[in-house]
């Protein structure tokens, strides 16, 4: 009896726990500025994808006649390309195809992209070109000059490049960090294999845009949630009421943060159905070095694509959070807004000197700007603890989940004890 | 049931709000008066457990005021209360309801019945921005009725009611009165004394009279006195006597006012009421 008692009431409370939920909801999409901010957002956050196809890009015929196709075509006809190459491994033969290609471009040409010899068999080659001159540090002009024999010792020089790196980064590596670095060298594999992946590509650089515009967001969205009560006056109320310093609170809680991730969440489902639409999901299982990174985590591009998508999340989640934080801490919500924003915008302007010693950097890449840019997931800058090599991509979002945990905890208390005076 | 208040303070830096107040209150309506910044708010926000106390503590049948069993048994009306404009004021009630842990159904119907009373049914669709000083003010008498409250703090309920609606609303608080504890801050001095039964009066955040209408007035009986006087000597008499009430009578002036002992041969001795008590201590202060 006592149980069913207890169940009942714990049903009943949930209920009453949802119910006050909507609430909260509500009082955050019935204002203005919230109804116009989602709205701008989700429409920039659909059309963004479609920024880099919207237009012509022109080239020179034989003539010099200039021929137009829109960005598009373009965008397919790369797609068609790398998919045509996608299975082949970047090896002496396939380099030199690539070299033999770009040796008919002329490079008197200010632009030799718009070059008819480009359009027609150079351009086929430039993922494998931009990927040969990255690891080999060549420009354009040398590149037409690679010989078979230096062609010959891409593998080599990757590897070599790689321990280069290990042993001579800016950044002071622990032992245990660069023994982590040299087992993930052990096992990636020798050859590099192309695999088109441009659909991963778009993903990864249009999700920034996103969630900085989804952060910017939540900043004016969650900004009032309990500061807006200390303004209102309607503190007087709610903290009066039987559930207003406990159920209602994790109400308000609940309705921030499931707003600012259901945002993310619909975007980040927008934008990777749009990329994908447009230029393909072939990609997934290929190396992470392939979109950039010169270090290989034991990863290929499409689990690179999920963990990133988890750090953004956790990025939403900790920015959510400290806004929360701030809204209680602060008598207004125009306070939290300018604060938020600082958040958001000043590590972009941040320059740590490479004297620094290591913890600064890891620090700055924990801020939610920087978790939620793919370099920043995937950078070099592993955590340690306790001897153990934590990745970024890892250590990012766990760090978010935690650290949202203590500002949902200190907003929690702060609100509770809130003094109406 | 007996709410229990026992030495409370609260220090604002350098001012005291509240000092040393200690208060029993039983089943009945009480009626706080005092001149702005007496202390009042104050005392009703410790009261309601939103502002705890620098010292002393408050607490209902040994429940402190901070805990949620207490806050189910409360009903407040704030003096300036958050309302959220676009919310209907149907929505805005289910919503307090929700707060105090009113089930749906339930609170349905208590919100029905309280928008009647307050005779805001027809508007419950409407949304709050669209509502009158007046409106707001009968919703938020409504809300604090909401949970059926056993201890009803009111800060200044009648501010900003039509005569009508106010006299509604006296007798609504009468009738409440019988069963559970109501206390009631008001500058309107006829709402206190036609329904209070017991009259309390803060000056300085301090407590100075507590009691019946007949007790507290006991302090001036025979000391309201009417007179006319001409204009110079009504100026004289200002100076000199805490002035309740001055009328131009053509080259006279009347007035009522407070003296130990008669002020001129003319005066004549009259009955006090509450209001001249009101107006003999706060006379000067800011109200």
């Amino acid at each position: 009896m006592r149980i069913n008692r207890l169940q009942k009431g714990m049903v009943f409370d949930m209920k009453l726990f949802f119910q006050l939920t909507g609430y909260e909801l509500k009082k955050i999409l019935c204002r203005k500025r919230s109804v116009i901010t989602l709205l701008v957002v989700i429409l920039l956050g659909i059309f963004s994808v479609f920024g880099t196809i919207v237009g012509n890009y022109y080239y020179m015929d034989e003539n010099g006649e200039e021929i137009a196709i829109s960005r598009y075509e373009e965008a397919m006809i790369d797609r068609r390309n790398g998919e045509a190459l996608s299975g082949r491994v970047v090896d002496a033969d396939l380099i030199m195809e690539a070299v033999d290609a770009y040796r008919q471009v002329p490079l008197d040409k200010i632009y030799y992209d718009i070059t008819l010899e480009y359009q027609s068999s150079a351009r086929k080659y430039s993922d494998i070109c931009e990927i040969v001159c990255r690891t080999m540090d060549l420009g354009i002009d040398e590149f037409q000059q690679l010989t078979r024999e230096q062609a010959e010792q891409f593998d080599q020089i990757r590897r070599e490049n790689k321990e280069y790196i290990i042993e001579n980064l800016d950044i002071n590596m622990s032992e245990n960090m660069k023994e982590y670095w040299r087992e993930c060298i052990e096992k990636s594999p020798e050859t590099l294999t192309y695999e088109y992946s441009g659909g991963y590509y778009r993903y990864v650089v249009i999700m920034y845009t996103t969630a900085f515009l989804s952060a910017a967001a939540v900043a004016i969205m969650i900004s009032g949630i309990f500061s807006e009560e200390y303004v209102s006056g309607a503190d007087n109320l709610i903290l009066s009421s039987k559930h207003g310093k406990g159920l209602v609170i994790g109400a308000k809680l609940l309705a921030a943060f499931g707003i600012a991730e259901a945002l993310i969440i619909f975007l980040m489902v927008v934008s990777y159905i749009e990329v994908m639409a447009v230029w393909g999901t072939s990609g997934a299982d290929a190396a992470l070095t392939l979109l950039g990174n010169i270090f290989e985590y034991p990863i290929t591009i499409g689990q690179s694509a999920l963990f990133y998508s988890i750090c953004t999340l956790g990025s939403i989640l900790l920015f959510t959070a400290l806004t929360t934080f701030f809204s209680s801490a602060f008598k207004t919500p125009f306070n939290t807004i300018v604060v938020m924003a600082i958040i958001l915008i000043a590590p972009m302007f941040i320059v740590i000197p490479d004297s620094a010693p290591l913890w600064v950097f890891q620090l700055e890449q924990l801020m939610p700007t920087n978790m939620m840019a793919f370099w920043g997931a995937m950078s070099d800058l592993q955590y340690e603890i306790f001897g153990v090599v934590i990745p970024p991509y890892v250590f990012l979002p766990v760090f978010a989940i935690i650290a949202s945990c203590v500002c949902v905890c200190l907003s929690y208390r702060i609100f509770k004890r809130h003094q109406v005076v | 049931m007996e709410l229990r208040i026992d030495r409370v303070t609260k220090k604002y830096d350098k001012k005291i709000a509240c000092d040393r107040i200690s208060l029993t209150l039983e089943k009945g309506v009480y009626g706080l008066l005092g001149a702005n910044g007496a202390g009042k708010t104050t005392l009703m926000r410790m009261i309601c457990g939103i502002l705890d106390p620098s010292s002393g503590s408050l607490s209902c049948d040994g429940i402190d005021v901070s805990q949620e069993e207490y806050r189910e048994l409360l009903g407040y009306l704030p003096q300036d209360f958050g309302y959220y404009p676009e919310f209907t004021a149907q929505d805005f009630m289910m919503y307090i309801a929700a707060l105090k842990g009113i089930p749906k159904s339930k609170a349905k119907v208590k919100t029905a019945e309280l928008l009647e009373m307050v005779s805001l049914k027809n508007e419950a669709k409407k949304k709050i921005k669209t509502f009158s000083g007046g409106m707001k003010q009968r919703l938020g008498i409504a809300q604090a009725l909401l949970n059926d409250p056993k201890i009803l703090v009111l800060d200044e309920p009648t501010a900003g009611l039509d005569p009508k609606e106010r006299i509604k609303f006296r007798n609504i608080i009468s009738r409440m009165g019988a069963d559970r504890i109501i206390l009631l801050s008001t500058h309107i001095v006829s709402d206190i004394e036609h329904i209070a039964n017991t009259i309390l009066i803060m000056k300085d955040g301090q407590m100075i009279h507590e009691g019946s209408l007949e007790d507290i007035i006991a302090v001036i009986r025979d000391k309201v006195w009417e007179c006319s006087v001409s204009c110079a000597e009504a100026d004289e008499y200002g100076e000199k006597y805490p002035i309740i009430n001055t009328r131009n009578e053509g080259d006279m002036v009347f007035l009522r006012l407070v003296s130990d002992e008669k002020p001129c041969e003319d005066a004549n001795n009259v009955e006090a009421t509450l209001e001249d008590l009101y107006l003999y201590y706060f006379s000067g202060e800011e109200t």
